[in-house]
């Protein structure tokens, strides 16, 4: 729907800009080349944008500059991001000695200085839209490439470049196939880019007269009123204003293009638009309930907007975590466990929608909180354990200094405070506390998790939130990385809502478990009566199903 | 007895790691599996189980070793002729949610090994694919979805199906049911036992999950930091472990289990 508005949009200021270009002489009142008025008049009816230094007729120049500043930028564009493209995509997918010598060639290529290296290749060449061409693409291909590179050598990592690998497939069936789609969304926006450079570097070529001279340009027209002292004068409201608009609204259809482009080139991403989320935004500060469960959600209903009408994620719900009590949350994925996590923590995505019922955290009220007040809420009063700790850190920043940034952003502490408070954290959850100088790459699956941990435990949350904390870990680190949130919830009377579709885990730590199913809860009940006394079929089908390792007699 | 599918014998792997110091991934693994057969490949986080698979298909370069599929070693042949002989062979990866190329039908994703290997024409392709869909499970109403239309036990069929696809000899499952539910762990599992038992195919189980191991595989070769630490049935592995570090994943694991208490048997 969107994508479609701005191809539209898009396609239709460029079928102006060529009819433009392509009907000039049936547009232009006057030609271009001949005085048509008195130089430097002001805009009349006679002349629509005045006159030029020479008395031509400056819309008919701005009508007929259409044709070379089309021409020229998008051949150029099309011809470096063509070149660019290819030596990217061989460089980053074949490796080895043809990608060395190819980004040396690239390197060589960026760091030469473009305006002399263009007057260089301009005047070998002589003058004429072809040089342009020649020129313009000489210069730009360079940077499609780099970035090309990159994105094919992450590309090249991925599963099912490699799954096709292992099927046994070849470079020259696995590019035009699977990584030319996947790189197509990033070269329409570097051809966007290599339109506007291009369209940038003909003016800045054509002032040098490397252009052709029978062919005024839109940056013709822009040098001409710089050298003319358009500047100077009111001329400049006409002389460069207009011209300087028609690149901008080039580049901008151009860019609506290439949006209408990523989204057809990726199916996932064609979404209904999202209506940004009515909240109230002024709510008094709820004076804080010590009594008042950690978390209590009452008749939680949320509906997600789909292309096929509003779907029912959660509904119903009813779920009460005490003070100091683990409640575990299983279900299949798709039955709304993180939809119930995100509505806790204020995080539901701008598609979904609480339409009924009651969630609050520590008595305070999270469905009708503003965004303010949330994100003072969140990693205070309520944290998050998110799934992948890898992800879930910043690979750049040290550890320490992440979690003195989640202190920080709640607390009014000193730095050397904030610090000490890292390193008892870590202590906290079994780390040397001289990790806090460590960086994520430097820690192995349990220690990230771990510090994670360290992260939502910062500010004593009254409630901790745990989004499969163990799933991706290795199956003895599991073990220790639940043994380590049980003994947190002994010493610091923790009350956490720990979700996993594995049964199990929830066994281990929990005191009591919900069941979902299709987003409603169908079984609650203590650990012992869900796993040995499953009432609902649904239970007793998630029972059933975990793999027990049967002892050998 | 009939020649093993799979062969594997003194496979060492290194990588380079940073300052061109030499990462072991594999050493000396020797592992093998007959036609039918499910063997359970274990151990923890970095034991090298995924680099053993993707030795085998090619996708990581050895440093000594053979390994011979029905009875051809791989690794002298040249690049072509390996590359014929790995046709007999298909890797499922982990992560139904990458593995699927997002662009494309489930029609095309599961035909791609045929386009791949230039097999049949369009439509005997798409029959193949049918028939493949269909020993999933999966009717031919998913022939035109696209993966993210899927549910992750859906995804991972239609990885089997595309496995499957070109009638192959072995297929290597690195951690199929890791991103699955509990539920869709064991049809995955149960699935690959009946594919094993069914078209006589040789499995390679990848897991760190000894329980899902136990329900389908006869053997079990346990890696750790590289090197097999222990090979047997797996009764035997699990029952009485010989090396400390099976017992420890036998502890983990059975930490997960609750006793059955009596009065609750049915």
């Amino acid at each position: 729907m969107r994508a479609r508005g701005a191809a539209a949009v898009g396609l239709g200021i460029l079928a102006a800009l060529v009819v433009v270009a392509l009907a000039a002489p049936l547009l232009a009142p006057y030609d271009p080349t001949v005085r048509a008025g008195r130089p430097f008049a002001a805009p009349s009816a006679a002349h629509l944008l005045g006159t030029n230094d020479v008395g031509h007729d400056l819309l008919s120049e701005l009508i007929y500059g259409t044709q070379a500043s089309l021409l020229v930028g998008t051949v150029a564009a099309l011809a470096a991001t063509v070149i660019g493209s290819v030596v990217g995509l061989v460089a980053g997918y074949v490796r080895g000695a043809i990608d060395t010598v190819l980004m040396r060639l690239v390197d060589v290529v960026l760091s030469l200085p473009v305006l002399p290296l263009t007057i260089v290749i301009g005047v070998f060449a002589g003058p004429g839209l072809v040089t342009q061409v020649v020129v313009i693409a000489t210069v730009i291909w360079a940077g499609v490439a780099r970035e090309l590179r990159a994105q094919v050598l992450s590309l090249r990592e991925r599963d099912h470049i490699q799954a096709l690998q292992a099927m046994g497939a070849r470079a020259w069936y696995v590019l035009p196939r699977h990584v030319v789609p996947a790189v197509a969304p990033i070269v329409v926006p570097q051809f966007v880019l290599a339109v506007r450079t291009a369209i940038l570097l003909e003016a800045a070529l054509a002032f040098l007269g490397l252009g052709d001279i029978t062919a005024k340009s839109w940056g013709t027209m822009l040098s001409l009123a710089q050298a003319r002292s358009a500047f100077l004068t009111d001329a400049w409201l006409w002389w460069v204003v207009p011209p300087g608009l028609a690149i901008a609204v080039t580049v901008l259809a151009f860019a609506l293009l290439g949006f209408a482009f990523e989204e057809w080139a990726r199916p996932a991403l064609r979404m209904p638009a999202a209506r940004p989320a009515r909240r109230r935004s002024a709510v008094m500060a709820v004076p804080v309930d010590a009594d008042a469960p950690a978390l209590h959600i009452a008749g939680l209903t949320v509906e997600y907007r789909t292309d096929r009408g509003p779907v029912r994620a959660v509904e119903s719900v009813d779920l009460t975590v005490a003070r100091g009590e683990v409640v575990g949350l299983v279900g299949e994925s798709g039955s709304g466990k993180s939809t119930i996590a995100a509505a806790a923590l204020g995080l539901l995505p701008p598609a979904a929608t609480i339409t009924a019922g009651i969630v609050d955290v520590a008595g305070e009220p999270v469905s009708t909180m503003s965004a303010a007040a949330l994100r003072a809420l969140r990693g205070d009063r309520v944290a998050l354990v998110p799934q992948e700790a890898m992800s879930a850190l910043d690979p750049v920043r040290t550890i320490g200094s992440q979690i003195v940034g989640v202190v920080t952003a709640h607390r009014t502490v000193g730095r050397a405070a904030a610090r000490d408070r890292a390193a008892e954290l870590l202590g906290l959850v079994d780390l040397d506390p001289a990790l806090v100088r460590a960086y994520p790459h430097q820690l192995s699956g349990g220690m990230r998790q771990r510090a994670v941990i360290a992260m939502a435990l910062a500010n004593d949350p009254a409630l901790l939130i745990a989004d499969e904390p163990t799933s991706g870990l290795d199956v003895l680190v599991q073990g220790e990385v639940l043994d380590l949130l049980d003994r947190l919830r002994e010493r610091l009377g923790l009350a956490m809502l720990v979700i996993s579709h594995d049964l199990p885990v929830l066994e281990r730590i929990a005191d009591r478990i919900a069941v979902l199913q299709a987003g409603s809860v169908v079984e609650i009940g203590p650990v012992a009566a869900i796993t040995y006394a499953p009432e609902h079929p649904h239970t007793r089908t998630l029972v059933a199903a975990v793999p027990r390792l049967v002892p050998a007699s | 007895m009939t020649p093993d599918v799979l062969e594997i014998s003194g496979l060492t792997v290194t990588f380079r790691g940073p300052g061109g110091a030499v990462v072991p991934a594999a050493v000396d693994v020797d592992l093998s599996i007959s036609a039918g057969e499910t063997v359970g490949l274990v151990g923890g986080s970095g034991a090298g189980k995924s680099t053993v698979a993707r030795a085998v298909a090619g996708l990581v370069r050895i440093d000594r070793g053979a390994m011979r599929l029905d009875g051809t070693d791989l690794v002298p042949l040249g690049r072509p002729a390996a590359r014929r002989l790995r046709r007999g062979l298909h890797l499922v990866f982990q992560d139904p949610y990458s593995s699927l190329p997002p662009t494309l039908r489930v029609a095309d994703i599961v035909a791609e090994p045929l386009v791949v290997h230039r097999i049949g024409s369009r439509a005997e392709r798409v029959d193949r694919a049918v028939d493949a869909l269909r020993a999933v499970q999966l009717g031919a109403a998913y022939l035109r979805r696209h993966p993210h239309q899927l549910s992750g036990g859906e995804r991972q069929r239609v990885a089997f199906a595309r496995a499957l696809v070109t009638d192959p000899r072995l297929i290597l499952a690195d951690e199929p049911t890791q991103m699955l539910d509990a539920s869709l762990r064991r049809d995955v599992v149960d699935l690959m036992a009946e594919l094993a038992a069914r078209r006589g195919l040789a499995v390679l189980h990848i897991t760190h999950d000894l329980a899902l191991a136990q329900r389908s595989c006869a053997r079990l070769v346990v890696m750790r930091a590289g090197a097999v630490v222990e090979h047997g049935p797996t009764l035997d592995v699990l029952g009485s472990p010989r090396h400390p570090y099976t017992a420890a994943l036998v502890a983990a694991a059975a930490g997960n289990t609750r006793p059955i208490r009596e009065d609750a048997h049915g």
